[in-house]
């Protein structure tokens, strides 16, 4: 019953955050100057009556705190509000590009843990070995470069110089197979994937080796993994128990990759022209659309929150220790 | 003297609040200019004492790549007049912020205007950017430019209905403009798109439009396939926020859906007005137009258009007083049904531009549709109107946003187009554009290339490059509350000091019109004042109207402003 | 060198075998470093026969650990090995890590110096027990079987099989764990000072354990310790290492009750005399020397009150005094006038009694 009002504990912790981060945001936004009626129309092109029954239409025209008391309002029943650039409600206009970025970040963040967790491992265990060495800096070089540089290289490479993938773009707007595997399901997603989430890949799966090799290297010096070798296991088991009980770093971690995943990679997404929530918060942040920017910021740092909500109970499950304590 | 130098954003007093914020936009791609506004405040404070250096010039200019280039040019060209220039950079974003909504131009900032085409008509660019009136939040007048003069003759044309009569007042209007000199007009730099030549064929280069925009639907008009594949693809950088026309007033996304909702007047291969909804208009007087429907039209639905559609749209217009379509009901006072096809449409003022920028925007609506709207909206702009109908050639397939809009022809129009269909993609970025062609992943691409992607594109025997020229312009804006700049001699110098030809050449690889220095370009001959040159380009003669004006130097060169 | 090996052998009647189950040849372990390396372990013969006891005694750092892992090649690899080692007749030096396995706690367990950390702390010790026996291929119905059995005897409630090593307490702890090291009915039991760190009681249960278990199993154990009083209670025999060099070893009644080798008097008299409880404890002044430097010919040399010149110029060897006790010190022959004037006040403060 500890853990339940431990878990009580953290999940009040969660809710207060969740809310100044609703605030803070909703400020934020209307700090930066430009009015929403202004920018959405281009450069003035509208008469100031016109401009202004957009704005009393939109509720600008109210003062700041009374607009903050209905958005709040909404916001308990769920309601994110409309967007103003796309005349829709926000959930609509924002669920098409989370799926989308779903699609391209859920490999790239599954990837990047699993070959970071592996190879970050491998190095650890082969501690001042030439291969740990320049495993290391291999895996250290995409990292340190653009993710945009990264991108362009694989394209230029892999879609202009071998034509292997598409240049970008989620999927072809028609596209006719020409024969059996390209009749597969999902052939043409998977072909459009590819480059982007090795881009991702390349780009994400540093850190998550770098911090698995590092808890991996002070596990190794545990009085455990002696014993473990004094009772007789395999070399595989052996690594297996270190990577075991090196593993909650990386779950810290991932919780954090995973909330950013949510928000896209803009970056990513314009070099591979991937339509997903990145772009839509770059631009609805470019277009004052304050409803669409408050919502996609305020989803990306709840799926931080909550993650690392998640991770500090999973860490309970995983190291029984803090369970108990 | 080193002219060219570029804010640090966070610098200035003012900035500390703000850099927070500001640091996680920057991280964002936000680029907000705290540094451009404490700039403008700054320098606005400062008034130089008469004899004193010229203080630096504070520029805004868009980060764009040909903007960057021009003032890099510029500010070495102005060097010898002995000026400095503190150049601040910013999203294009932050220029409608600041400098439209806000009226806080530094000494001057650069802008590039599109050729939109409801600014083929002289209107737009005379009386948005330079009347007094327009000298508001929110108008193009950010440079705070004055004339009576100017403004009775953008006032007179305006209401000059008689078109040789509007014609000279439109060339009399320009002079004022050459002679106060409140903007540097460069030039009008090409529309340059490329297409398939091996698959297609029949493409429509217009004026302001080249043969890709969505702006003149003319353009897709004569395009045939020559291969199997019926549908053309098209590959562009914006994609549309709404299907619903009452909705947005921005280019593009209002012109890609006239292609479904087709205006009552359209631009033809010479974008002179033609008729495309309708059949006909007459002008009856000044404040009186008669409309003809075009006999047989029918909805994309099957429904046939009427008058009653006609009258309708009007009437809707005006009842909710759309603010994208306020152009509307701010010209047409009402529209009475006087014939089997004909409504006769009462105008609220006299307005030159009507049928050019009135009835080749508004659009025929379905007035079965619109009327039976679900309760609940608190305007009809704000319903999703997913299954788009209208009576023009195209009619929706598919929006998958971000991805592709699709398009299947309407045989039921006018004019049949030769293709079956056209699927438009938004690709946001240049590169992929061009590869997408190359590798023929997409058949045209309708963005503006610049001249090197231009010559690499030719390269390739199956591609075609098209330069078409356009209205669109590129502009330095002075701003007349300002000293220097609220001298004439001091902007008469800048224009001498400026080469708009070497300009163009170096910036554009020359693929463009030169200015005259007013907003009219030469090439729109009907309009432009064939009798006004912009001052020639000579360092001499610059520094000779600065000494006229009363400006000297120092023993370092640099300028002093006129003793009192 | 002039050294001899020892035999160390226990005339026990039927216990007595040909072949020692721990056989240690001029063993040497050296830690590569970044600097000049550290000589752990110099030259050090032992024997244990099978179901016999020897105990390690000695300050730490002096080389017990690093002797007791090397038996079992559980040393990290910048650890290098000269000599023989030998279980069973086995060569384990030369054994690949499968055949070592086939060694490790199937034959030869090991009970770790810090009950602390040597379970796995995110493991039931169910699964451990069970993952020992997978290692082995039991199968978990009769790992389950036998660690239940094993709990029991090592007074431990069998269920708490189900918790986690962090909910025992450090004597259950190292209980559980000496019960997992009868998982397969060893012969040797390496115990590396497995009573470090309990509190007084709890260290004499696992003493008394130790020793039962000793005595119905037929278990050898190799026991490190630096209590000597622990080492007297559980082990015949007894080796006093220093510097990472045997300095006396042979039965512990002769060793302890006449010690031969001034450290081994001196270890004797920092700890209290069960039969003389009203003498003071002394600790020897100083410290063992840093085994990254360069020792004198005899380490203790610096350290020894009775040290002489010839002490730091010729290595002493290990020369037997009696029937199977051995000290490497050139005054060994006078170990009983050393050993009268030990109990001189102040001897031990430091100062040389030269």
């Amino acid at each position: 019953m500890a853990f339940w009002r431990y878990a009580g504990r953290r999940g009040l912790h969660t809710a207060v955050t969740l809310l100044l981060l609703v605030g803070f945001m909703f400020v934020l936004f209307r700090m930066i100057p430009g009015d929403p009626t202004t920018m959405m129309l281009g450069t003035g092109e509208l008469p100031a009556e016109a401009q202004q029954r957009l704005r009393v239409l939109w509720g600008l025209d109210r003062p700041l705190w009374q607009q903050f008391i209905a958005y709040a309002l909404n916001l308990l029943q769920g309601n994110l509000g409309m967007s103003f650039y796309f005349r829709r409600p926000v959930s609509e206009v924002i669920a098409p590009m989370l799926a989308n970025t779903v699609l391209l970040m859920a490999p790239v963040v599954i990837l990047a843990i699993v070959i970071g967790v592996a190879g970050g491992s491998w190095l650890g265990w082969r501690r001042g070995g030439r291969a740990e060495e320049i495993g290391a800096v291999l895996a250290l070089i995409p990292r340190a470069l653009p993710v945009f540089w990264t991108g362009i290289v694989l394209l230029a490479l892999f879609a202009y110089q071998f034509r292997w993938f598409p240049i970008g773009g989620i999927r072809e707007a028609f596209f006719f197979p020409e024969n059996w595997w390209q009749r597969l399901p999902f052939f043409d997603i998977t072909r459009h994937l590819v480059l982007p989430v090795a881009t991702g890949v390349l780009a994400s799966v540093a850190d998550p080796l770098m911090i698995q090799r590092t808890a991996l290297l002070e596990v190794r010096h545990e009085d455990f993994m002696v014993l473990a070798r004094a009772r007789g296991l395999s070399g595989r088991a052996q690594r297996r128990l270190a990577r075991r009980n090196a593993i909650l770093p990386v779950l810290t971690y991932s919780a954090i990759m995973v909330g950013f995943a949510f928000g896209g990679q803009v970056l990513l997404e314009v070099v591979f022209n991937w339509p997903g929530i990145g772009r839509l918060m770059v631009d609805s942040v470019t277009q004052r659309d304050y409803p669409v920017a408050q919502a996609a910021f305020l989803m990306m740092a709840a799926v931080v929150v909550f993650l690392n909500l998640l991770v500090d109970l999973a860490y309970g499950w995983l190291d029984p220790r803090i369970r108990g304590g | 003297m080193s002219a060219m130098r570029v804010t640090d954003p966070a610098r200035g007093q003012g900035a500390m609040r703000r850099r927070a914020v500001l640091q996680f936009l920057a991280a964002l791609g936000v680029t907000v200019p705290a540094g451009m506004v404490d700039a403008v405040l700054g320098a606005a404070a400062a008034q130089p004492a008469p004899g004193s250096p010229v203080p630096r010039l504070g520029v805004f200019t868009p980060t764009w790549p040909d903007m960057v280039e021009l003032w890099r040019q510029l500010s070495r060209d102005w060097a010898p007049l002995g000026i400095e220039l503190d150049i601040q950079q910013g999203t294009l974003d932050t220029f409608v912020a600041q400098v439209v909504a806000e009226q806080k131009l530094p000494h001057m900032g650069s802008m590039s205007w599109g050729g939109a085409p409801d600014r083929l008509d002289p209107d737009y660019f005379i009386s948005e950017m330079f009347h007094s009136r327009r000298d508001i939040k929110g108008g193009l007048n950010f440079g705070h430019y004055h004339s009576a003069e100017f403004d009775r003759l953008a006032d007179a044309q305006r209401a000059e209905t008689d078109v040789p009569k509007r014609q000279q007042l439109v060339r009399e209007a320009q002079r004022p403009i050459v002679e106060d000199s409140p903007a540097l007009i460069l030039f009008h730099r090409d529309i340059i798109h490329a297409y398939n030549k091996a698959r297609f064929s029949g493409v429509t280069p217009i004026f302001g439009n080249g043969i890709g925009f969505p702006y003149m639907p003319m353009a897709y008009m004569g395009l045939t396939p020559l291969t199997p594949r019926k549908f053309i693809k098209i590959t562009t950088i914006y994609d549309i926020a709404s299907l619903n026309p009452f909705l947005t007033p921005e280019i593009y996304n209002s012109t890609t859906l006239r292609l479904m909702y087709a205006t009552f007047v359209t631009r033809d291969a010479k974008a002179d007005l033609m008729p495309w909804a309708l059949e006909s208009w007459s002008i009856v007087d000044p404040k009186t137009v008669d409309i003809v429907l075009r006999p047989g039209s029918k909805f994309h639905d099957g429904k046939p258009a009427t008058v009653d559609d006609v009258k309708f749209t009007f009437d809707f217009i005006n009842k909710w007083k759309f603010p994208a379509l306020s152009r509307v009901s701010d010209a047409v006072e009402s529209a009475e049904i006087t014939g089997d096809h004909t409504v006769r449409l009462k105008l609220r003022t006299v307005y030159a531009p009507f049928v050019a920028n009135v009835l080749g925007y508004a659009f025929l609506a379905p007035k079965h549709i619109w009327e039976n709207l679900p309760s609940g909206l608190a305007t009809p702009a704000d319903w999703p109107n997913d299954h788009p109908v209208g009576s023009g050639p195209w009619r929706y397939g598919e929006w998958k946003k971000g991805e592709f809009i699709q398009f299947a022809a309407n045989p039921d129009f006018f004019i049949k187009p030769k293709l079956e269909g056209m699927v438009v993609m938004p690709v946001p970025q240049m590169e992929s554009m061009v590869g997408m062609l190359e590798r023929g992943d997409s058949d045209m691409l309708a963005w503006n290339l610049d001249m090197t992607l231009g010559a690499r594109i030719s390269k390739s025997a199956d591609l075609e490059v098209v330069r078409t020229p356009t209205h669109g312009q590129h502009e330095v804006r002075l701003n007349l509350a300002m000293p220097p700049c609220d001298n004439k001699a001091f902007r008469i110098a800048l224009q001498h000091a400026t080469d708009r030809k070497k300009l163009l050449d170096i910036i554009f690889s020359g693929a463009g019109t030169v200015s005259q220095g007013a907003p009219i370009t030469p090439a729109l001959t009907q309009w432009a004042n064939p009798d006004i040159q912009a001052p020639a380009p000579s360092i001499d003669q610059a520094r000779a109207a600065l000494k006229d004006g009363g400006f000297s130097w120092n023993g370092e060169g640099r300028l002093l402003m006129p003793a009192a | 060198m002039g050294r001899f090996t020892l035999q160390s052998r226990i005339d026990c009647g039927d216990r007595t075998t040909s072949v020692a189950l721990l056989e240690i040849r001029e063993l040497s372990i050296r830690y590569r470093t970044a600097g000049a390396g550290v000589q752990a372990i110099d030259g050090v013969s032992l024997e244990l026969e099978a179901g016999g006891s020897l105990g390690l005694v000695g300050e730490s750092g002096c080389g017990k650990s690093t002797l007791a892992l090397a038996t079992l090649r559980l040393l990290p690899p910048q650890a290098e090995l000269a000599g023989t080692i030998r279980f069973a007749g086995q060569d384990v030096g030369g054994m690949k890590e499968r055949q070592l396995r086939q060694i490790r706690w199937r034959r030869a367990a090991y009970v770790p110096q810090s009950a602390q950390n040597a379970l796995v702390p995110v493991h039931s010790l169910r699964a451990q027990f069970r993952a020992t026996a997978a290692a082995h291929r039991m199968r978990a119905t009769e790992a389950d079987r036998r660690a239940a059995a094993l709990m029991r005897r090592v007074e431990l409630d069998p269920a708490l099989l189900e918790r986690f090593p962090h909910e025992l307490s450090g004597g259950m702890r190292q209980r559980a764990i000496i019960a997992m090291a009868l998982l397969f009915e060893p012969e040797l039991l390496v115990a590396d000072e497995p009573t470090t760190g309990l509190d007084v009681i709890v260290q004499r249960q696992t003493v008394n354990l130790l020793r039962d278990l000793r005595a119905e199993r037929n278990l050898a154990l190799l026991f490190i310790s630096h209590d000597i009083g622990v080492v007297a209670e559980l082990c015949e025999r007894i080796a006093v290492l220093y510097a990472g060099r045997v300095m006396e070893t042979g039965a512990t009644a002769d060793v302890l009750g006449s010690p031969s080798h001034p450290y081994t008097i001196g270890l004797r008299r920092s700890f209290p005399d069960i039969r003389d409880p009203e003498r003071p404890a002394v600790s020897i002044a100083g410290h063992p020397p840093r085994l990254a430097e360069a020792l004198a010919a005899c380490p203790f040399a610096p350290r020894c009150p009775f040290a002489q010149p010839v002490c730091v110029a010729v290595q002493p060897p290990l020369v037997a005094i009696a029937e199977g006790h051995a000290a490497a010190c050139h005054f060994a022959g006078d170990a009983a006038a050393m050993r009268s004037a030990a109990n001189r006040p102040g001897l031990w403060d430091g100062a040389r009694a030269a």
